[in-house]
């Protein structure tokens, strides 16, 4: 078999994989290879037509076709090879890949290899909603792809179960095309994707939000007919007299974001059973020497910018490992406290500055996030609304982390 | 397609195919009317997969006699055809010691039926073949075997294409007339005319049989629910593992069955429902089904589950009797020459090749039946490549190009298996019927990645406008058009 | 004297605003994090607009669809308008993000412009 040799191997060509294949070609690093299963590059940006993408990364608001193209624009002009339609099948502790693509099987020997393979959407059996299997229930993203991809309209009345910002976009869309909305059903208390999401998508076009209901029942023998809503009680069991048939053809589910390991788990690397994603460090590298990781596949972000900002840092020390050059020792563990539910990176070595991302278990207002080593405060942030939905980054200077000993904490407090 | 047959098959579950296949053989006219848009459309794809060996079923009944029977066509008829096929052996394991004597009661049924190797084994034995299952004994069944139903369906349908039988689909039966010799059945696609008829219409054969005038029958449909756990939990445990059935209503006797993909079954349940299309999955038994293998297998999480599904079982007792009930298979004398399959549920799947040969024997018997000169026992199927090698995927791929675009992800199905799907002999075009012949859409993502490249395909093979793209045959249409020709139009 | 919380989307921070205005203008706002807010705030209540973006087909492209935008936020009542002026709109390949796809679009003044580059 043809056995190639790379400096850097990025699997995945979406934002994260295009940032960290630049980032590590600008770093140094000679021989990139970026390797994409679709036909093209951009990954599901390409389908995110909406805009509100850049505004961190680029002081502006783009759709996501722009965005992409901004990012395979630099990565063209910085002279990485990609690789379309190639599936990596296999990837080994010591950084072996094995590709497949119209032009043969191939093992690829990396230097270093950084994962940037996103997501997949939660399923209708992996929620196992009861009922019949009739055509119309679909994932929103799917829909998604159809219609602004492909030109194909999936249906004339939907209902949208999941208030995550993926349903709440296609809420828009469908309405913007003529497909009547019926509601958005969300299973917790408060919704799951961001305001500005809820007013722009359900708002502006009256589509109402059903916090605490969920979808018990799907009818329909061959097409869709409807679905059965109820209200979900504190112990998570049905509130007797809500169930309620809403008549509708299309069911849109938005119901999670799944980081997509499945290489990972062949490569041996160790997983968050919080987010899913790899146990990294202040550089992105994985539990095993030379795999680095970012973007959806490590955390399931809300902006694209703060996917492409940590694939750049794991691109460049991507870099830095394939050049043998020596990364920092992380001797510092990560620990969440007080109503955070999981922070990334999970260790780090206290000799850079780091930006922390994070999120809380629940809602809240005027509360503080604090960093704490020992009994030194390390860092403090007011943060006036805090939501699950949105992920909050805390840049934490070196310097900071000097002059005290032990774990680093991070909580919520008053 | 003719007019006139020597054999008219209504149904196009396992044993209707099987009919259809073996009678094949033969000099005959045979045609099979499905009234779905796809043959393993009804129980045929809703089961365990499992290729029984007889301990858990009456001696002497009709059952046990094709259950044994069948079982010991089956590896060869698999092999034949190019159909999965795994002895993986089986544990009826005892949770308590109370419950071992049952152990010895199957071990005799099983002896009495015919069963070869059975043991009954200790908690060490246990221990050692299935660290991960809880026991303090058990009975081994080691001739036990999974298989995959519905590809064992299509298999013999095309099987039976290739050999000459029109395989008609979308054609449920309306009015059956006429005697021996000369049937008229018609169907919602046009007339057939039969000299004998074969009822194996499963789940409906008491209603067919009523469309002859043959009122003696009555099925009452018994739901199974099951739940599918992902494939990368396969090392939980190599053979399937049965509770010791339980007595009086206490918990389902939940059974956990290996799949020949990787997957692991739980259940089926039992439950007795009015509608026989009421194959609706349900939250409550799920969760009871996860409860009851989590007896079983403690290491078992209920996260790993990635979807769930019923069948429908065509039961010949009603939940009030209870009780067993034997397969009916017999011509009604007030009705010559129409042969009615009923209460075909399990041991179905492993009696079916052997029903397929004493229908030859009925057909013989009537009209004669002379074996061909040339039959073709195999068909032709791609390569699966998630199967092979690397470097046998290597050299696939290097003699094939279509064989290096993944379509399905999850499964790792090929554009190559998925072309050889949409091109399958029995002109079948619907979404399941791709997902069915080449596996794609069942993996963890359920089609999130492939699905939408899958319909490019179809579309692209048959220029097929995006409104009859349907996932099951007629009425299930995918897509109502093109996004923006109904916002012009709708101006 | 209204007043109201609007939620300022400028940023992701998404601040709950406590506004509060009259018939003629903005008066004074609560719990903005930073000075972008007022703006946004005054837009929302006396002339809110939005981007509206979506896809109009292609002729002779290698994709059947170009994703589009408006070239700046159109007054919130047109966004129908905007997407019924859309409809039956039909590109010609080869488009370059920016490209003009349809000018002034409903009276508005704002062009529609591309925002992917379709071969």
């Amino acid at each position: 078999m043809r056995t190639e040799n790379v400096d850097v191997a990025v699997v995945g060509g979406g934002p994260a994989g295009l940032a960290a294949a630049a980032a590590a070609r600008e770093a140094g690093a000679e021989n990139v290879l970026l390797i994409e299963r679709g036909e093209r590059l951009g990954g599901i940006l390409n389908q995110c037509i909406h805009d509100g993408f850049g505004t961190k990364m680029l002081g502006e608001a783009l759709t996501g076709p722009e965005y992409a193209q901004i990012f395979i624009a630099r990565l063209s002009d910085s002279g990485v090879t990609s690789s379309l339609e190639t599936m990596v099948l296999d990837l080994t502790p010591d950084r072996e890949l094995t590709i497949c693509s119209e032009d043969g099987i191939r093992r690829i020997k990396a230097g270093s290899v950084v994962l940037c393979t996103g997501c997949r959407e939660r399923t209708r059996g992996a929620i196992r909603i009861p009922g019949t299997r009739p055509a119309g229930v679909f994932t929103a993203g799917v829909v998604q792809e159809y219609m602004n991809l492909r030109n194909i309209l999936v249906g004339r009345k939907a209902v949208i179960l999941g208030s995550g910002d993926i349903g709440l976009i296609m809420a828009r869309r469908l309405t913007l095309e003529g497909v009547k909305v019926e509601c958005v059903a969300e299973i917790l208390p408060y919704p799951s994707g961001l305001a500005r999401n809820i007013v722009q998508c359900l708002d502006d076009f009256d589509i109402p939000l059903y916090l605490s209901t969920t979808v018990v029942d799907i009818h329909g023998v061959d097409r869709l007919q409807g679905v059965t809503l109820a209200q979900i009680g504190p112990k998570g069991g049905v509130v007797r007299g809500t169930k309620r048939f809403i008549d509708c053809d299309t069911l849109l589910l938005s119901v999670g974001l799944i980081p997509e390991n499945e290489l990972a788990k062949k490569a041996g690397i160790d997983l968050s059973p919080v987010t899913t994603g790899p146990i990294v460090d202040d550089q992105f590298q994985t539990s095993v020497p030379g795999i680095f990781c970012g973007g959806n596949a490590l955390q399931v972000h809300d902006l694209v910018d703060y996917a492409s900002m940590e694939s750049q840092k794991a691109g460049q020390s991507a870099a830095t490992f394939a050049g043998a050059g020596k990364l920092p020792d992380q001797n510092i563990d990560v620990q969440p406290g007080n109503g955070i539910r999981y922070v990334v990176p999970q260790t780090l070595s206290g000799e850079e500055a780091v930006d922390f991302s994070m999120r809380v278990f629940s809602p809240g207002s005027d509360r503080y996030v604090v960093f704490r080593r020992g009994d030194k405060m390390v860092r403090r942030m007011k943060q006036t609304e805090l939501d699950p939905a949105a992920m909050i980054r805390v840049r934490v200077r070196a310097d900071r982390f000097k002059g005290s000993e032990g774990p680093l904490t991070v909580e919520v407090t008053d | 397609m003719q007019q006139r047959y020597d054999i008219a098959i209504i149904g196009g579950g396992v044993v209707g195919c099987a009919i259809a296949r073996h009678l094949s053989r033969f000099d005959l006219k045979i045609a099979l009317l499905e009234k779905e848009s796809d043959v393993a459309r009804g129980t045929s794809s809703k089961n365990s997969g499992v290729v029984h060996t007889g301990f858990n079923v009456p001696t002497g009944s009709v059952k046990a006699g094709l259950n044994v029977r069948g079982a010991a066509m089956f590896e060869a008829l698999s092999e034949e055809l190019d159909v999965p096929f795994n002895r993986v052996g089986k544990l009826v394991v005892a949770l308590t010691p109370e419950e071992v004597p049952d152990l010895d009661k199957l071990k005799a049924i099983g002896d009495a039926n015919g069963v070869p190797q059975l043991e009954i084994v200790d908690e060490q034995a246990v221990k050692s073949m299935e660290p991960n299952i809880r026991g303090v004994g058990a009975l081994h069944v080691p001739t036990a075997a999974i298989t995959c139903p519905y590809t064992m369906t299509i298999a013999l349908a095309e099987s039976a294409a290739i050999n000459g039988a029109d395989i008609m689909l979308n054609s449920g039966v309306r009015r059956i007339s006429g005697e021996m010799g000369s049937f008229r059945i018609t169907t919602e696609s046009g007339t057939t005319h039969s000299k004998l008829i074969i009822n194996s219409a499963g789940l409906y054969s008491d209603q067919v049989a009523r469309m002859a005038g043959v009122r003696r029958y009555k099925v009452w449909p018994c739901r199974g629910e099951y739940v599918i756990i992902d494939k990368s939990r396969s090392d939980l445990m190599t053979r399937m593992v049965y509770p010791v059935p339980p007595k009086g209503g206490s918990g389902l006797g939940v059974h956990l069955t290996p799949t020949v993909d990787g997957n692991i079954l739980i259940g089926p349940s039992a439950e007795y429902v009015k509608l026989k299309t009421n194959d609706a999955t349900t939250s409550a038994t799920a969760q009871v089904l996860l409860e009851e293998a989590k007896e079983l297998l403690p290491a078992l999480n209920p996260r790993d589950a990635i979807t769930s599904y019923a069948g429908i079982r065509p039961k010949t007792v009603s939940s009030a009797q209870g009780g067993f009930g034997d397969f009916i298979i017999e011509e009604a004398p007030e009705l010559p020459g129409m042969m009615h399959l009923v209460g075909i549920e399990s041991p179905g799947l492993t009696a079916a090749p052997a029903i397929a040969e004493d229908m030859a024997e009925w057909v013989d018997e009537h009209i004669g039946a002379k074996p061909k000169a040339t039959f073709e026992p195999g068909r032709e199927t791609p390569v699966r490549f998630r199967e092979q090698t690397v470097d046998v995927q290597a050299q696939l791929v290097d003699e094939d190009p279509e064989y290096g675009h993944l379509v399905c992800r999850c499964e790792l199905v090929t554009r190559k298996e998925v072309k050889a799907a949409i091109h399958n002999p029995l002109g079948v075009r619907t979404i399941n019927g791709i997902k069915y012949r080449s596996r794609a859409m069942m993996g963890r993502c359920q089609g999130g990645f492939c699905s939408t490249r899958i319909v490019d395909m179809l579309a692209q093979e048959f220029d097929t406008p995006l409104e009859e793209i349907s996932l099951k045959g007629p009425g299930s249409q995918l897509f109502v058009g093109s996004t923006k020709d109904l916002r012009k139009n709708a101006d | 004297m209204n007043t109201g919380e609007i939620v300022c989307v400028v940023c992701p921070t998404s601040c709950l605003v406590h506004a509060e205005w009259d018939d003629e203008e903005l008066v004074s706002i609560d719990r903005a994090r930073c000075k972008l807010a007022w703006d946004y705030v005054a837009a929302e209540i006396f002339d809110p607009r939005r981007t509206v973006t979506t896809t109009v087909p292609v002729d002779a492209g290698q994709s059947p669809l170009v994703s589009v935008k408006t070239a700046s936020p159109v007054p919130k009542g047109m966004v129908f308008d905007v997407m019924n002026d859309l409809a039956g709109v039909v590109a010609k390949a080869p488009i370059t993000v920016g490209d003009v796809i349809l000018k002034d679009v409903s009276g508005t003044g704002i062009d529609v412009v591309a925002t992917m580059n379709v071969a």
